[in-house]
């Protein structure tokens, strides 16, 4: 059964135009052609060749690789569309993804926007309105309060600000009305010393976001991140795909995410999955969205924003679901009824992410740039990689360093450890440094495969991570020597079956070991 | 055939020879045997004492890179004829990229003559630019690199040649 079809105001989408570039245009672009719908890429000049732009029936170039002169420049998009008869713009994340007037602009140049309507992606961007609208519909939010606003100095009435940091009680946080990535933000722990703060992170929030509006929030030690997948159509049918937690970030970056999450049990998913519907029905959602919470230790959960749009650790949420919400978005985009009711929606086993990043852990997560020489992906079964580079490219510095996803589904936690493990064992990048080195860590590490996970878990448990103790170079000499030998001799080591019954030194040798398989 | 390789900062030579599927290496004085195997699909199937294993091998200039279960060991080849040059024992007065960035502009040719201080590149890096010049007076040796080129750690741009 699925859900009630009321308005037959069906828009049938044929070519849609991916305003994005990398691997989520590339996964936007595979699931227009299982649809049968036509695909536009735009790329910017560096990225002519760039898969994305490769796959797309068509690609145009639209400006430099500057996000700000391509993938930023909304009157390009449009034009591109028009030029190439695209009838919907599907964002992805990042870029333009979560701007209001890109959105509003495709619907006044007649295509279709698939993602929310222009003012609730306003309204959910503004994060105090947000937080208001939330209040009122019964979702709970982090206790809370908005300050006077800020003179021109950036400096706010001193009574004011104690009279509302005294409400909402110490440990607080000062953040940015208007803002995110960590600036303007403040911990606070006595009053003593929230007036400055206020101000300085009013000063800050200015120069960052032009508006120095700060407001004051409970301050929740050691949280979980656990956010849920919503769902809504224009029927006024509104589903949740569970959760995802995402607690393994550094920096507010999610590095890796799961689903479900091993804090939850029935119960409190149950509450936090109706409180997530109850967001979504406050605003009229339509299409895929995030619900994002922060989760105390005492199983209190806090509403923390909304993003309107599709994340990037979605698979996570498909391989438990069983669900494609690409392809759930475009049918809701073109008006028709959401794909499933809630009870059709039913979580099975577990998943994993792992980002990989071109940037070099050991080296303050410097980004590393240049040619994949080498790209070898994992696969087998429940291994999924969302990629967007291949062997050959170049990972230039104009964009996001996340080269790759790797998504693992098993049916358990532990299993799916266990395959992420082995699956990132296997994922062999080279010619640019990657973290894979610091997610096998992660993975390994004692607290995580306990489930004991919060937001401060990288810097409490991996901090001034180097990864280059007790590196044992033997086995990679060898067979540096060998590789080079073969080919300054002309190749011709034959293919196929090693083996045999010879012993190997590596029992024997005690230095001489494969690194960190002891 | 014997190959020196650089690992951090201690110079290993190495001696292969090969019959067959096997190989001999004498690593500084040590002989191991390795069974090593292309896998026909950019790989090598290496058996270990935990049972087999597939690595890959990727060259970039000078530097050999090795990923074995998930990390990257990085080798660079010494010219074994000229082991005892000073000049490749300290990296010699040849330009590598100190960090990933993109080079802006070549400034000279091969075979120019240069001075020391001299500028012959410009890089981009972390959105600033830096011109780097030459440690010593001689003469360019081979350009790696060309304009808007993105390089990555260590990687060589411009070498010298010095007079004597």
């Amino acid at each position: 059964m699925s859900a009630i079809e009321k308005s037959p105001s069906l828009n049938p989408i044929a070519r849609v135009l991916v305003a994005n570039r990398g691997e989520i245009a590339v996964r936007v672009i595979r699931a227009c052609r299982e649809k049968g719908l036509g695909t536009v890429a735009v790329c910017s000049e560096v990225d002519r060749n760039a898969l994305h732009a490769q796959l797309a029936d068509v690609a145009v170039t639209i400006g430099p690789a500057e996000p700000g002169e391509s993938y930023l420049r909304i009157d390009r998009i449009l034009e591109a569309a028009k030029a190439t008869d695209a009838d919907a713009v599907h964002p992805g994340y990042g870029f333009l993804a979560e701007n209001a007037d890109f959105a509003r602009q495709c619907g006044t140049a007649g295509l279709t926007f698939i993602g929310p309507s222009p003012s609730v992606i306003e309204q959910m961007g503004e994060k105090t309105a947000a937080r208001d609208i939330m209040e009122r519909a019964g979702v709970p939010v982090v206790p809370g309060g908005l300050l006077p606003e800020p003179d021109a100095e950036g400096n706010l009435p001193a009574e004011g600000v104690l009279a509302a940091a005294e409400a909402v009680g110490y440990p607080l946080m000062v953040k940015a009305a208007f803002g995110g990535g960590g600036k303007g933000m403040r911990l606070v722990t006595s009053a003593a010393d929230v007036v400055k703060a206020c101000g300085a992170a009013a000063r800050e929030a200015l120069g960052a976001f032009g508006n120095g509006r700060v407001y004051l929030e409970r301050f929740i030690e050691r949280p979980r991140h656990v956010e849920f997948q919503i769902f809504g159509d224009s029927h006024g049918n509104f589903v949740h795909l569970f959760e995802r937690e995402c607690s393994i970030q550094r920096r507010h970056q999610k590095i890796i995410e799961e689903s479900p999450s091993p804090a939850l049990g029935d119960t409190l998913r149950e509450r936090m999955g109706d409180a997530a519907v109850a967001a979504a029905r406050a605003v009229g959602y339509e299409g895929a969205g995030t619900v994002e919470f922060l989760l105390g230790q005492n199983g209190e959960f806090y509403f923390l924003e909304m993003n309107t749009r599709l994340q990037v650790e979605h698979p996570v949420t498909e391989l438990v679901t069983g669900t494609d919400l690409v392809h759930a978005q475009i049918q809701v985009a073109e008006g028709r009824a959401l794909p499933w009711t809630q009870t059709e929606v039913v979580g099975r086993g577990h998943a994993i992410e792992c980002r990989l990043y071109a940037e070099d852990p050991a080296k303050g997560f410097m980004p590393s740039l240049g040619e994949i020489l080498l790209l070898n992906e994992p696969a087998g079964p429940g291994i999924r990689v969302d990629s967007g580079v291949r062997q050959g490219d170049a990972v230039s510095m104009f964009y996001d360093p996340m080269i790759a996803k790797l998504s693992v589904h098993a049916g358990s936690r532990r299993q799916a450890i266990d395959r992420a493990i082995a699956a990132l064992k296997q994922y062999a990048v080279l010619g640019v440094t990657t973290n894979v080195p610091y997610l096998l860590d992660i993975l390994h590490h004692e607290a995580f495969v306990a489930g004991n996970l919060h937001t401060g878990f990288l810097d409490e448990e991996l901090p001034d991570w180097s990864g280059d103790e007790a590196l044992d170079d033997d086995l990679a000499l060898a067979l540096a020597a060998v590789d080079e030998f073969e080919r300054l001799s002309g190749g011709g080591a034959t293919t196929g079956s090693a083996g045999g019954t010879q012993a190997t030194p590596w029992s024997t040798l005690g230095r001489f070991r494969l690194n960190g398989l002891d | 055939m014997q190959l020196d390789f650089k690992v951090g900062d201690e110079v290993c030579r190495v001696d292969v020879t090969r019959d067959g599927d096997d190989w001999v290496l004498n690593l500084d004085g040590r002989e191991v045997p390795l069974q090593a195997v292309r896998d026909g699909a950019g790989g090598w199937l290496v058996d270990t004492h935990q049972g087999r294993r597939r690595l890959f091998v990727a060259r970039r200039g000078e530097d050999r890179l090795v990923f074995c279960e998930g990390r990257v060991h990085v080798l660079r080849l010494q010219d074994s004829d000229h082991s005892d040059d000073q000049v490749e024992e300290t990296g010699g007065p040849n330009l590598t990229a100190d960090m990933p960035g993109k080079v802006v502009q070549v400034l000279v040719a091969e075979g120019d003559a240069v001075t020391a201080g001299q500028a012959v590149l410009v890089m981009e890096s972390m959105k600033m630019e830096t011109e780097l010049t030459a440690a010593v007076d001689g003469r360019v040796g081979r350009i790696h690199v060309t304009d808007g080129q993105l390089v990555g750690q260590g990687e060589a741009l411009v070498d010298f040649v010095t007079e004597d």
